[in-house]
């Protein structure tokens, strides 16, 4: 079983990451850019659970991989309640309209 | 070999759907991506035995939260086939980014040593002279045994160390709970009541060891599982301790404990409490902040 | 309920319900229906009779428990407290049986009728106690306590019966008050009408209730203190009186002048009492005790009286006057280490009065002297003495009743009062001065009253010259004479004021005797009232016999003292003669008065056919006061007044006071004065007659026209009719100087000061201008370059916050990205610590791993 270690979960963890954060910066819709988010939750979700794993953590990696997995599931909410404030605004869902507060 | 060969299925897996929800153009096309990239994490997580984690992630996120964003997809969709496109120049600035990033990541995660802090918790920092001279002589010890060993340790600074009583039995100092349960091995016969005092060595501060040269020195102080033990079994069924972790109390550990009188590791139920708290909270806001509004009219 | 604690109950009622009265009546603006309501007058009426009875009452039990030693020559023996003036009563034994023969059976019938109060005798002096302790600061009390004896019963009874009368008489006078629209004929207004106001009867009684009850509280005080501030509570009292119909010019100047004049005397008062309270250590006029609080102890019982409910506790402090004299009523005179005269204090068995380390406690003759004319001068104010006399013609602006009310019974009365209450306090000089100045008085008033022709003026300047004689009296020892004199002519002047406020009344407001005669057939009752008045302050009676009005017997008093004085100290022969000459001349202007206004034919046809007799409730008083103007002092000094009076006269005031040491003039006694008695009797009745009869030839008869007398005597007419040109002086005294002064110390202000504000204005504002300038330039500059840099710095900062959500997510990735291209280049393998790198030459890529699986 070599090369399965904790090194390779991190690198799972870094690929994802950095696709959420990818899609966060391109999408110009505001349901990709919560898509993106929840990449980037997942990254480090993939992070926690490797820890507890590979290392002394132990359980508590777990649990905190659930409440972020619940954290997520209430920003979802959130956020979709605010897309759908921005789309009553602004009748579109492209987040690069919604600049009203640039300098 | 098993696990080693799912591993890297789900982590192409995972991989592919997060490269395809960033690559796609179409939101529903994303949605379905993030599926299949999330399913992938799920599995991953079967894979590092939590089991628990793993169904909450197919529960949750492919079963919840997906479904909501595509909701949104769908309650925002102004046309059947909405693009919105992004320059591409953007595009690659931002591709660009990602690479240099997921490097910096990779390079990070490759050249740190994750190991490498967990050696003094295995009872390496101080030993008798005479467990270090046993080990010096030991038979079949190659050069670069010896090497380590002399490089490692030095004499002992301190006089009055003698005066101390007897060091912990041997090396195998079993200060890590987490390590306790996983040594079992018998104090070295040179015990360190017999040695003159004055002759106990330590670690060099000035000689930092990487995981592989811990790894090599437990080994030749007959202490090979002490340094690596995980904290999780090897197998899943953590459904029974999260769940009572989630109530508070901490059996996993409290009943491993060493010393009885050491403190009772609290649970999480006030984490839990103020997640509870919290989703409501979130329920009611964005029930409030959902709910129909009287149209702004466009300024422009 | 006729036990002597009552007395004081008695007093207190009668002092307390004009107040009361005052109280409620100030505010029937409120509570009354509209200005026609004459409830205010009623109970202002109600308070000050009720307060009358109570007065009565008091003076009634006083009686019954000194057995009417005051009237029957018999009992006074044992109940006195040690004077000597049983002489005075020893010599008129034998015209006892005739003043009880003057109607007193009746009294004295009743002290008969209560035997067993006659046994006790409980009231052996003065009544003195503490109503209420105010403050008290270390051994200085403030309390309002009251001083009984004769004195202030008769002083009580006759205030409040001529206020009575003069409510009664005011409750008719002031009618025309009574309305909504009250029209004033003498204030114009700018447009050529008069002034129009609302009626203001109901503050008229307010007023009048707050007067008297500021004289009775005057009268009954029993510490200086309390005088004090009553004495300015009558003057506060006098202001708004004679202000009352404030819009005219005169009357507000009036009721300035009276109360700034008032002032003047009260300067000398406050002097008086401080120096007394530095000296003395009291403020109380008798004994009482300091360790008892409240209401009742009534020093002047005795211990062992049989309605005394609790044991009279020994007196501990010596009221002022017992610290002063003796109980023979002589200064202790002493010359101290430095031969200074010095007057030793005593206690009331006549021993010296220590202080605590031992010592005599003593006061500088001389600053007894300078107390004593402290408090005269008060009383030359109060009572419109000499130099101070020219208020009180002017207070002639007040409604006639305030007249009566201001002349009779109050406000001047207090003056004599207050002097006569404080005679031990004065030592003989100051005794001289009261005299000479109550002459000096007397006098310039009479003379001016012959020239006056304003009915009140005649009437006011006959007030200042018979204060004059009380002065006088008191002043040559005649302390029972000048108290005689004030009760007897508080009864004459109201009556006289009042009759001259019906005349007003019937005349519509019509004040210049040349106007009138021949009245007496429009306005009989006015007449004759008047002329019982005339007759009584001219002191005429029949040579021989007892019948007299009462202005003859008081007057009587005063100039046989005045001649006693004369005999006795030959030097001061004026003291006599003034007094004499000043009778004839009063005699003659009065009766002029009469003759003038009723007699003869009428001058002014027009005042004379509209002029008519006043309503019953304005000429009842009158009759009444005309009665007791003629025979209130019937008997003379055997009579029951002067005999009540001198009940609680002073000890050794009509001793033959021996000099004292410092003193140079001699004081006569009873006796001295009684063999003068009939001899001044006769000049003075001689005098009167004398001026009678001049005044019926000039002015009843037509003998002399006294229009070709003024033009003979021009130059002396217009000297009188200036008042002596006081007014004159005092403005070329006083108002000139002060202008001069203020004139320079408004050049001062303009010259000096004004030029050192306007230079220091200047310089202000220069240093301001510099001060301009740097805060602009620098200050400013400074904080603006700040403000401005950052504003800059902030809008070049804002190309960066484009809005794009998305921007700032590539903005966090770039940072991060190269946050740690920044660490990994200064911290090479993530290390943390400078371990040396050469120690370490394993990869960590090679490093075989440890085995982690179980499997």
């Amino acid at each position: 079983m070599a090369g399965v270690d904790l090194t390779a979960y991190l690198l799972v963890g870094a690929v994802l990451f950095v696709c959420g954060i990818v899609c966060m910066a391109t999408k110009r819709n505001g349901i990709g850019v919560l898509m993106g988010v929840e990449l980037v939750l997942n990254g480090a979700n993939v992070n926690f659970v490797a820890f507890s794993r590979y290392t002394s953590l132990g359980l508590d990696g777990q649990m905190m991989s659930l409440f972020v997995i619940v954290l997520a599931a209430a920003e979802a909410a959130i956020a979709l309640a605010i897309a759908l404030n921005f789309y009553n605004n602004h009748q579109t869902i492209d987040v690069d309209r919604g600049s009203e507060l640039q300098g | 070999m098993n696990g080693a060969a799912l591993f890297w299925f789900f982590a192409a897996v995972t991989c592919a759907g997060a490269v395809a929800v960033v690559v796609s153009q179409n939101v529903v096309r994303m949605a379905v991506w993030l599926i299949v990239a999330l399913g992938g994490a799920a599995g991953l997580f079967f894979q590092l035995s939590a089991d628990f984690v793993g169904a909450t992630q197919l529960l949750i996120y492919v079963g919840g939260t997906i479904v909501l964003l595509i909701f949104g997809v769908m309650l925002t969709a102004s046309g059947p086939y909405l693009r919105i496109k992004t320059s591409p120049g953007e595009g690659f600035l931002a591709a660009g980014v990602g690479l240099l990033f997921v490097l910096v990541l990779m390079s990070t995660v490759l050249t740190i040593d994750w190991n490498a802090g967990r050696l003094k918790l295995a009872g390496l920092g101080k030993v008798s002279a005479d467990a270090y001279e046993t080990a010096l002589h030991k038979e079949g010890l190659s050069e670069s045994d010896r090497t380590l060993l002399e490089q490692a340790y030095q004499p002992s600074a301190k006089a009055d160390h003698a005066a101390e009583p007897a060091p912990k039995s041997g090396p195998a100092v079993a200060e890590n709970p987490e390590a306790a349960d996983s040594h079992g091995s018998a104090p070295k016969p040179g015990d360190v009541h017999s040695v003159p005092a004055a002759l106990a060595y330590e670690l060099n501060p000035g000689r930092r060891l990487t995981s592989a040269e811990a790894a090599r020195l437990a080994a030749l102080f007959g202490q090979e599982k002490a340094v690596v033990a995980s904290a999780m079994p090897a197998q899943g069924d953590t459904i029974r301790p999260l769940g009572l972790a989630l109530a508070g109390l901490r059996p996993d550990r409290d009943l491993n404990k060493v010393h009885a009188k050491a403190a009772t590791t609290p649970g999480y139920l006030l984490p839990f409490e103020i997640v509870s708290v919290h989703l409501l909270v979130v329920l009611i806001g964005a029930a409030y902040l959902a709910r129909t509004k009287r149209r702004r009219v466009e300024a422009s | 309920m006729f036990s002597p604690t009552a007395i004081p109950k008695f007093l207190a009622v009668a002092w307390l319900l004009p107040l009361l009265g005052f109280a409620v009546e100030i505010f029937a603006g409120r509570w009354q229906r509209d200005r026609k309501d004459r409830t205010a007058a009623g109970l202002a009426v109600a308070c000050i009779a009720t307060g009358f009875v109570c007065s009565a009452l008091a003076l009634f039990t006083w009686g019954i428990h000194t057995g009417w030693a005051a009237l029957a020559p018999s009992a006074h023996g044992e109940g006195h407290h040690g004077e000597s003036h049983s002489a005075a009563h020893d010599a008129g034994h034998d015209e006892h049986a005739k003043a009880d023969d003057h109607g007193h059976d009746a009294e004295h019938a009743k002290a008969e009728s209560n035997d067993e109060a006659h046994a006790d005798h409980a009231i052996t002096g003065p009544l003195t106690g503490t109503f209420y302790t105010l403050a008290r600061f270390g051994s200085l009390q403030l309390s309002i306590d009251f001083y009984i004896d004769s004195l202030t019963l008769v002083m009580f009874t006759m205030v409040t019966f001529i206020a009575t009368c003069i409510h009664l008489f005011a409750t008719g006078y002031m009618s025309e008050e009574l309305t909504d629209d009250y029209v004033d004929h003498q204030v114009h207004t700018r447009n050529g009408g008069h002034f129009h106001r609302p009626g203001r009867f109901y503050r008229f009684f307010a007023f009048l209730s707050l007067f008297c009850f500021s004289m009775l509280g005057l009268v009954i005080a029993g510490n200086i203190f309390m005088v004090f501030v009553f004495w300015e509570l009558v003057g506060v009292c006098s202001y708004f009186l004679i202000g009352f119909y404030v819009e005219r010019k005169s009357a507000s100047t009036a009721a300035n002048k009276a109360f700034i004049m008032n002032r003047v005397g009260d300067f000398g008062f406050l002097i008086g009492l401080m120096v007394l309270w530095t000296y003395f250590g009291t403020f109380s006029f008798g004994a009482y005790n300091p360790e008892a609080t409240g209401y009742g102890i009534a020093s002047g019982l005795k211990v062992e009286a049989p309605h005394e409910g609790e044991e009279a506790a020994p007196t501990v402090a010596t009221g002022l006057f017992g610290m002063a004299r003796g109980s023979d009523g002589q200064l202790r005179i002493d010359q101290d280490v430095d031969g200074v005269a010095t007057v030793v204090m005593t206690q009331a068995d006549d021993t010296d009065l220590l202080d605590a380390e031992g010592n005599h406690r003593m006061i500088p003759y001389v600053l007894l002297t300078i107390a004593g004319l402290g408090i005269f001068a008060g009383c030359i104010g109060k009572s419109a003495q000499f130099p101070l006399q020219t208020w009180l013609p002017d207070a002639m602006e007040g409604p006639t009743p305030v007249s009566a009310l201001v002349h009779s019974a109050t406000m001047v009365a207090a003056g004599v009062y207050l002097a006569a209450r404080f005679y031990p306090m004065f030592t003989h000089e100051v005794l001289l001065t009261i005299a000479y100045i109550g002459c000096i008085t007397a006098f310039v008033a009479a003379t001016i009253a012959i020239v006056a022709t304003d009915i009140k003026k005649v009437l006011a300047y006959s007030t200042i010259s018979q204060l004059g004689y009380m002065m006088l009296g008191i002043g040559v020892g005649g302390w029972g004479a000048g108290l005689f004199h004030l009760i007897t002519h508080a009864f004459f002047k109201s009556l006289m004021f009042l009759a001259s406020g019906s005349v007003i009344y019937g005349c519509h407001h019509e004040q210049e005797m040349p106007k009138m005669g021949g009245l007496w057939r429009k306005m009989p009752i006015t007449a004759f009232t008047m002329l019982a008045g005339v007759i009584a302050i001219a002191g005429l009676a029949i040579p021989g016999t007892p019948i007299a009005f009462s202005g003859f017997h008081s007057k009587d008093a005063i100039v046989a003292n005045a001649l006693a004085f004369t005999y006795a100290n030959p030097s001061h022969f004026l003291l006599f003669v003034v007094p004499l000459v000043t009778a004839g001349i009063t005699a003659f202007y009065m009766f002029r008065l009469w003759f003038y206004t009723f007699a003869g034919k009428p001058r002014d046809h027009h005042v004379y056919d509209h002029c008519h007799e006043s309503p019953r409730v304005m000429t009842t008083p009158l009759i009444v006061l005309a009665v007791l103007a003629a025979g209130c002092a019937i008997g003379g000094e055997e009579g029951p007044l002067y005999k009540l009076i001198t009940f609680s006269q002073p000890a050794g005031v009509d001793a033959m006071d021996p000099p004292p040491a410092v003193a140079q003039t001699t004081l006569p006694g009873h006796e001295a004065v009684h063999a003068v008695h009939s001899q001044a009797g006769m000049y003075a009745l001689i005098a009167a007659f004398l001026g009678t009869g001049i005044a019926w030839l000039v002015y009843g008869k037509g003998v002399l026209d006294p229009a070709d007398v003024k033009r003979q005597l021009s130059s002396l007419h217009t000297f009188l009719s200036e008042k002596w040109q006081f007014d004159t002086l005092y403005d070329v005294m006083f108002v000139r100087p002060v202008h001069v002064v203020s004139s320079w110390c408004t050049a001062f202000d303009r010259v000096v000061i004004d030029g050192f504000l306007h230079f220091l204005s200047r310089l202000t504002i220069k240093v301001a201008h510099v001060d301009r300038r740097f805060d602009e330039g620098v200050v400013d500059g400074f904080v603006n370059l700040m403000a401005d840099s950052t504003y800059s710095v902030g809008r070049s900062f804002r190309v960066l916050q484009t809005g794009k959500l998305r921007q700032y997510v590539m903005f966090i990735a770039v940072s991060v990205v190269f946050l740690f291209v920044l660490v990994f280049a200064f911290f090479p393998r993530g290390s943390s610590t400078s371990a040396p790198e050469a120690d370490v030459k394993v990869s960590s890529r090679v490093v075989p791993r440890p085995e982690v699986n179980r499997d």
